[in-house]
């Protein structure tokens, strides 16, 4: 069931050059988002901008009736919302998206690269709670930029970084990075998600048979509505019904989950 | 006593307010905040004669006070959408109108065809937006295709037929008056306005269509003024469509002459908006002493004849 509510800012705090963490006090989408989901948020009365923007959850914490979206300012929608402090409201529409189902038992690996990062917190958390193994893997440009480190963990077994200028894992691929560690230490590998990086999205396919988990990617794409209504975000996925081989698929209500197998790169 | 908001948009078809979605902006389901009952009519996503899944994407791109979409009107097909879809929608208690597309005269009837069996059927709503299969030309620009598209479909039916007219055109008003001479029962007006967009990092059109439909606050003045020519230029009821983001934009549409209105664009960013206008205009008729939204229909052109 989707929401439309005002939601309060409980702080805001810049975590590395151009990115924010925003918290906010909104109860009822705290209890009812599931890890991978979505809003859309506002947090403007300027009329240019028309619409709301998607931002993944990077924490649901039902108990303090709160969400925590980190994100990077990049157009003129998250310059307004960097200006926003503690007590202003902002309008939520959510939560939206199908969101992840994690497996029973095992271990599951996260693979973030740069900002897609933030919805693989939500992740690790959930499944840190249900007594699962988790692998995190994170690359960035460089140290400043890596998301969350210490936050992951906490809920991670292992994180693993590698940085562009070599810094950090010696720039290594977080593919490359994940399958030493398979080798290495045989965890018991479910599933993988990962974010932020087609690249990466594309490396998981191959290893999926040969190690026997299953991969899935977190989209982002520009939206209108984030509920169905517009068409406006969709991707191409495979279809063998189709003569085309493919069919569009909504990015916000068919995902923004998807098999990483499945999808049309 | 609440005013009364009730319109007759057409001879036998009275809507309890004059408040409806453009067609594509808004869909009936699990996504709803309220129930779509409310609202003055339901109008659905184009149905197209076969399935067509849309343009490649990127189809969506924000501009200063717009949007340029190039979705492209996905159907699921006529068939597919009278099995699937049409049965979810007869369960509101309210008017529903159907948006029919095609891409050649025939194809709209086949539509319609396929349609007029159905019960809790309306009117139907004619998108003109896309290209003719012929010769490329979309049939809201050309008024010999708009007419011919428009005879042809009301050979198929009895029930009344919207014409949504596009405004990229020299005299919308001619368009307007072909429309009614080939049979259309109303115009509801404007469509989207051919932008684009270039990415100047990429150095490409930003949309994978290259252009798109501009909607949004940036269009109403030019929606506004087009709806005030056709009001003035056909005998025909008139729904105002473009931008409408509020009440204030809403009865500025009324108050030119139109009998009802849509929103589009602005229920992506306030799903609650159609409520919210619905409420407003009844506010307004209140505090300004009207018993009945009919009252202010067209009110802005009073003593126009005299106006020299």
């Amino acid at each position: 069931m989707l929401m439309y509510l005002q939601g309060k800012i409980v702080t805001q705090k810049v975590v590395a050059p151009e990115y924010n963490l925003l918290v906010i006090e909104q109860p009822a989408i705290a209890k009812a988002a599931q890890p991978g989901q979505f809003v859309m948020l506002k947090a403007w009365e300027r009329r240019d901008l028309v619409l709301p923007r998607p931002f993944s959850l990077y924490r649901i914490l039902p108990r303090e009736g709160q969400i925590q979206i980190l994100y990077k300012i990049r157009g003129q929608g998250t310059a307004e919302m960097a200006r926003r402090g503690a007590g202003e409201e902002v309008e939520l529409i959510g939560p939206s998206g199908k969101g992840i189902t994690l497996p029973a038992t095992g271990a599951i690996a996260l693979l973030g690269r740069g900002i897609g990062a933030a919805p693989l917190m939500a992740i690790a958390e959930a499944a840190k709670g249900q007594g699962l193994e988790v692998y995190t893997f994170l690359s960035a440009r460089e140290r400043s930029l890596l998301l969350g480190e210490e936050d992951f963990a906490r809920y991670s077994r292992r994180v693993v970084t590698s940085t562009d200028d070599g810094q950090e894992g010696g720039g290594r691929l977080l593919t490359d990075l994940l399958v030493d560690i398979i080798e290495k230490e045989s965890p018991s590998l479910q599933r993988v998600y990962t974010c932020g990086s087609r690249r990466l999205a594309r490396g998981l396919i191959p290893l999926q048979a040969r190690y026997g988990f299953i991969a899935y990617v977190l989209l982002e794409e520009h939206m209108a509505c984030g509920t169905g209504a517009c068409k406006g975000c969709v991707c191409k996925v495979k279809d063998p019904a189709r003569p085309e081989g493919y069919s569009y698929q909504k990015v916000c209500q068919d995902g923004a989950v998807f098999p990483v197998g499945e999808v049309v790169w | 006593m609440a005013a009364d908001l009730s319109v007759e948009l057409l001879p036998g078809l009275r809507l309890k307010n004059p408040v409806m979605p453009a067609s594509g902006t808004y869909e009936c389901g699990s996504a709803n905040v309220y129930n779509p009952g409310q609202l003055g009519a339901i109008v659905t996503k184009s149905v197209a004669p076969v399935p067509w899944p849309g343009n490649a994407p990127p189809r969506l791109h924000e501009t200063t006070g717009g949007l340029l979409n190039a979705v492209g009107i996905p159907s699921e097909g006529v068939v597919a959408f009278r099995e699937k879809v049409l049965p979810t929608l007869r369960q509101y208690d309210t008017a529903l109108i159907i948006s029919v597309a095609g891409e050649t005269t025939e194809e709209f009837a086949r539509v319609i065809q396929a349609l007029e069996g159905e019960a809790g059927i309306s009117a139907y709503e004619l998108n003109f937006s896309c290209p003719n299969l012929g010769d490329g030309i979309p049939f809201g620009t050309n008024p010999d295709l708009l007419y011919q598209a428009v005879a042809r479909a009301r050979q198929e039916t009895k029930r009344p037929i919207i014409v949504k007219l596009s405004p990229n055109v020299t005299d919308i008003a001619l368009m307007a008056r072909e429309a009614q001479k080939a049979g259309a029962s109303a115009v509801a007006l404007i469509n989207t306005l051919t932008g684009m967009a270039i990415d100047v990092r990429r150095r490409r059109p930003v949309l994978g269509n290259t252009f798109g439909g501009l909607s949004g606050p940036a269009i109403k003045p030019v929606a506004l003024r087009m709806v005030w020519e056709v009001a003035g230029a056909v005998d025909l009821p008139v729904i105002g469509v473009g931008g409408i983001s509020n009440t204030s934009d809403a009865l500025e549409f009324l108050l030119a002459g139109a009998r009802a209105i849509q929103v589009g664009t602005a229920n992506f960013a306030n799903p609650l908006v159609m409520p919210q206008i619905i409420n407003g205009i009844a506010s307004y008729l209140e505090e300004n002493g009207f018993s009945k939204i009919t009252d202010i229909i067209g009110l802005a052109r009073k003593g126009e004849e005299d106006w020299g």
